[in-house]
């Protein structure tokens, strides 16, 4: 007699346990795409009512938009420059140095990069105003004055410098948290091995620490440039877009379209445009970066 | 190729002296192990070897040059870590090759480095592997392979073969042997196996609490250790330890009394192993007992006995089990080398009890016991 009790084995039912998530996916990602594909084929406008089903939408972007190359440029100067020099160049390197000064003073440093994360984007744009303040009052102004220079208009000289300023500060965060933990995961024999096997501080940091964040800093980079593309809160508290739409990228564009023009209709087949883009620069990242190759097989079997 | 030499060497992690004042010389070529329990500090002296950690006082000289301010890469160490520290991102052959790329050298010549440093340890078919894609054991054959490639002066091994099978680990052992005396570099070698220790290196380091306990031969370290600690680490099963008084030329342990061959006097211990037990019946000898577990093992029997001395611990070579449990014994002894430590657990020189004596004579008489 065993004491073994024998029961029935149930096979799993994968699609009961993703409904939950499957639900949230229909009404908040895929309702708003197909709500908005439709509306880009209206004429809507800012009172909402649709008069007709029309292509004229599209036929503006590519055909009569001569804002757009303008926009264009502007979001793949701002995209790249803050990615790479921020929130990946500038996150990685604070990952770096924040682990290598003892442990209290890194925490210390990374919370204060921590801060304006979590302080309101409100609160955060409004430092940035008063920091490029065209009056001597101003943060800079204040510098500048100190140094016998005149003052400096940012806000309306360089308006894109200081919206990637603004954001990169901003955006490295996110790089330097998990860039950090990726750093603190290299066993610290594997440095010594290398050390003894001949490499210099620089040699650890490249053969060592460098493929050990290659993977994360993949992830990072696909990831913020997708969030790059399609936020603009910082940018539209702090220089509006202007002057002009010197300071408009893509994302921010629609927006200013829609509701500042009212056009409800165009600004949904611009966005449509941007989801395509979106796509399309995933689809890119995951070949070029072999993405699936990083996957590991489930640790449980589910039969 | 190096003769090292530690000066009163130690090492503090913050307020904890980890490594007390450590005075030390390995000859070049050397095969030297070190042995101690877990956390003595073993990795510790390697690191500091390597120059991965900085002494904390004293000095560290390799050919009577001080090396304290050298930085690791610069010391032609070779090391393999306890947990083999493989580059992760890397084949087996790059692994291999990895230390070579610091080094001015022909792609040919490389390539041939490599390949006979795989050979050696016997992964050649492994190399094109990932170290994920490898076993423990064929991890550490990596790491050897890597730490031998450069040809070091000093080669560190902190438990290199702990991870191998009982077949691998003694060809390996032989051929580490074999390679060391070819290529001749200094080898110190951590490990937790004694026979490993005692049967490759030329000396042992018997490590305790951040101190050395005792250095010398293995032969020196089995038949004279010269304090408690290093008597009862080394050897397997451990020394027969029993507590005694001593007076004048009397020794007292629990009921039984032994002849001393030299004046002492206080509380002492009394040191015995296992294999020079001789167990006579009960009239025979002084300190008797009775059979509570018996172990054949092939070769030989280890008994446990239990005596008013406490727990004795007696192997008889041969396969017969001579003895069952329940079965009383008297203890004696085959050689006079019997050990006598003080009360602060140090050997006291020259001084033997005579353990045998009472109960040879009887002892041949009453050979057939039980
Ligand atoms: N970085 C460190 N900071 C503080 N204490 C440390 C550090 N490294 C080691 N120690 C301490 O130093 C002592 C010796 O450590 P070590 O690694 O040399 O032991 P070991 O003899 O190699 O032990 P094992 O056989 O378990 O490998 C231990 O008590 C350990 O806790
Ligand atoms: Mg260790």
């Amino acid at each position: 007699m065993s004491n073994f009790q024998i029961r029935p084995h149930r096979p799993a039912r994968p699609l009961l346990y993703l409904a939950p998530a499957i639900a949230l996916l229909a009404v908040f990602f895929l309702a708003p795409i197909v709500v908005n594909t439709v509306i880009a084929f209206t004429d809507m406008g800012a009172n909402l009512r649709v008069g007709e089903f029309t292509f004229k939408n599209f036929e503006r972007i590519v055909q009569r938009d001569a804002r757009l190359p303008m926009v264009l440029l502007t979001t793949l100067i701002y995209v790249t420059a803050t990615l790479f020099i921020f929130n990946v160049g500038l996150g990685a390197l604070l990952a770096m140095t924040s682990t290598a000064i003892p442990e209290r003073l890194g925490n210390f440093f990374r919370g204060l990069w921590l801060l304006p994360r979590m302080s309101p984007a409100v609160l955060y744009g409004i430092l940035w105003i008063w920091i490029a303040d065209p009056s001597p009052s101003g943060l800079l102004n204040q510098v500048t004055g100190t140094l016998g220079l005149p003052p400096i208009n940012l806000r309306n000289d360089f308006p894109l410098f200081l919206v990637i300023l603004a954001n990169g500060v901003v955006g490295a965060s996110f790089a330097m948290v998990i860039l950090t933990s990726s750093v603190r995961s290299i066993p610290s024999h594997l440095a010594n091995a290398a050390r003894v096997d001949g490499a210099s501080e620089w040699g650890v940091l490249r053969h060592v620490v460098a493929p050990a964040l290659s993977q994360p800093i993949r992830f990072i980079t696909i990831y913020q440039a997708l969030s790059l593309m399609t936020t603009y809160e910082y940018i539209l508290l702090i220089t509006g877009g202007g002057p002009v739409y010197d300071s408009t990228p893509y994302a921010l564009y629609i927006y200013r379209r829609a509701f500042e023009n009212g056009a409800y209709a165009y600004g949904a087949a611009l966005a449509l445009g941007l989801m395509v883009i979106g796509i399309a620069f995933t689809l890119l990242q995951w070949r070029i970066t072999n993405m699936r190759s990083t996957f590991a097989a489930p640790k449980i079997e589910v039969l | 190729m190096a003769k090292i030499t530690l000066d009163n060497v130690t090492k503090n992690w913050g307020e904890t002296q980890v490594l007390k004042p450590m005075n030390l010389a390995i000859e070049n070529g050397e095969f030297v192990a070190i042995l101690g329990p877990s956390g003595c500090g073993k990795s510790t002296t390697l690191f500091l070897l390597a120059g991965l950690y900085a002494p904390s006082a004293g000095e560290i000289a390799f050919d009577g040059h001080n090396v304290n301010r050298i930085d690791a890469r610069d010391r032609n160490v070779g090391i393999v870590f306890q947990s083999y520290a493989l580059y992760p991102n890397l084949t087996v052959r790059e692994n291999i090759a990895f230390p070579l790329r610091f080094k001015t050298m022909g792609k040919e010549e490389v390539v041939r480095r490599v390949e006979e440093a795989a050979n050696l340890v016997q992964i050649s078919a492994l190399l094109d592997r990932r170290p994920s894609q490898l076993s423990g054991g064929q991890q550490q054959r990596v790491a050897l392979a890597r730490a031998l490639v450069k040809e070091p002066n000093i080669l560190l091994l902190d438990e290199p073969l702990s991870n191998l099978d009982a077949t691998l680990r003694i060809t390996m052992r032989a051929e580490l042997k074999s390679i060391q005396r070819r290529l001749g570099f200094t080898t110190l070698i951590v490990t937790h196996d004694q026979i490993e220790a005692i049967t490759m290196a030329d000396r042992i380091i018997c490590m305790n609490n951040g101190e050395i306990a005792q250095i010398g031969t293995p032969d020196d370290l089995y038949r004279c250790p010269n304090n408690l600690f290093v008597a009862g680490f080394i050897g397997t099963p451990p020394m027969n330890l029993l507590k005694g008084e001593a007076d004048g030329r009397c020794l007292q342990i629990a009921n039984a009394s032994f002849d001393l061959d030299a004046e002492c006097a206080g509380a002492v211990t009394f040191g015995l192993r296992p294999e020079d037990i001789a167990l006579v019946s009960p009239e025979a000898a002084q300190l008797q007992g009775e059979v509570v577990t018996v172990e054949p093992m092939g070769r030989e029997v280890f008994y446990t006995i239990d005596t008013p001395a406490g727990l004795i611990h007696a192997l008889e070579y041969g396969e017969a089990v001579r003895h069952a449990p329940g079965a009383k014994v008297g203890i004696s002894c085959k050689s006079d080398l019997t050990l006598v430590f003080d009360a602060c657990g140090n050997r006291i020189a020259d001084l033997h009890a005579d353990f045998s004596n009472h109960a040879e004579v009887s002892a041949r008489v009453l050979e057939p016991a039980n």
